[in-house]
């Protein structure tokens, strides 16, 4: 193999390494400082009139917010142990599921692909619409199925 | 915010951007070096020429199903990864966010949501399904915005 071919290639990494670092660390500093502030809590709060209709109840909103926010990883965290306390009902964890699964860690996800050169608006709005959609299509499925045959 | 609070926070902060930048760069070093040795060889002409029908309707090139494919099975930095040796245009790099962002290390997320009680074949099926249908949907949008 040719050995420039390679330098060339592991230099291109570093590069890219870097760039990544110094965009990454600020935007996580600040946002670690959006978390805390009260503005953060009370778009919260704001949120869960959107997810509302889409059949959540408000204990499933907690871990939904979560792993949208957070990531998978907390979000489930959350998600398992409430689902083990049998705090949500079957409905709410298939709901939660099924939206966390196509839209979670969004922040730091969009985030990435812009520090790259990607639109963040397109990325984060076609994700959170495209999530919401098919969570409503599951929430009417399953009402629809629950109300012939009750779990 | 207290002096204190906000030296937990900015600590906090720090902490978090050096651990997502330390995942990053493990999995970015190896993959952008085994890509761009590709792309400089006749394979990446193969798997381009192959995979290019299919990936054109995402408004992606043949050599891009590379990115989406580590995107698929690893991680977010895997697809960057990938992706970066190929000079991608914003719109390209967009597409890929997203279509990676929606569907992204299924094996270790489908093992997580398992544990719920939702079977993992189930949301693995689901997120490709949906993360195709993103990209052929945001493809379109493009063309009719930007042209």
């Amino acid at each position: 193999m040719d050995s420039t071919l390679f330098v060339h290639a592991v230099e291109g990494s570093l590069r890219l390494s870097i760039k990544l670092i110094l965009i990454i660390v600020p935007l996580m500093v600040a946002y670690e400082f959006l978390e805390n502030s009260k503005i953060f809590k009370k778009t919260l709060d704001f949120l869960y009139i959107f997810i509302k209709p889409l059949g959540f109840s408000k204990q499933a909103s907690i871990s939904m917010l979560t792993g949208i926010f957070l990531g998978i990883a907390y979000g489930s965290g959350i998600l398992i142990s409430q689902s083990e306390q049998n705090k949500l009902s079957k409905l709410d964890v298939v709901l939660t599921a099924v939206f966390l699964s196509m839209c979670h860690a969004v922040i730091e996800d969009t985030l990435v692909f812009v520090a790259i050169g990607g639109n963040g608006f397109y990325i984060l709005g076609t994700r959170i619409i495209i999530a919401g959609i098919m969570t409503y299509a599951f929430y009417r499925y399953f009402k629809y199925k629950t109300k012939d045959n009750p779990v | 915010m207290t002096a204190n609070e906000f030296q937990i926070h900015l600590q906090k902060g720090l902490k978090d951007g050096l651990s997502v930048s330390f995942k990053l760069i493990k999995t970015i070093i190896p993959f952008y070096i085994v890509v761009d040795i590709i792309n400089h060889t006749q394979t990446a002409n193969y798997i381009g020429s192959i995979f290019s029908p299919i990936m054109s309707i995402f408004g992606l090139t043949g050599k891009m199903s590379l990115a989406l494919i580590s995107g698929y099975t690893v991680n977010l930095y895997a697809a960057i990864a990938a992706l970066m040796p190929l000079y991608p245009n914003w719109r390209e790099v967009t597409i890929v966010g997203l279509m990676s962002g929606i569907s992204h290390n299924l094996i270790i997320e489908g093992a997580v949501l398992h544990k719920t009680g939702i079977n993992a074949f189930f949301t693995v099926v689901l997120r490709i399904a949906v993360s195709f249908a993103a990209g052929i949907i945001l493809n379109l949008l493009f063309r009719v915005v930007y042209g």
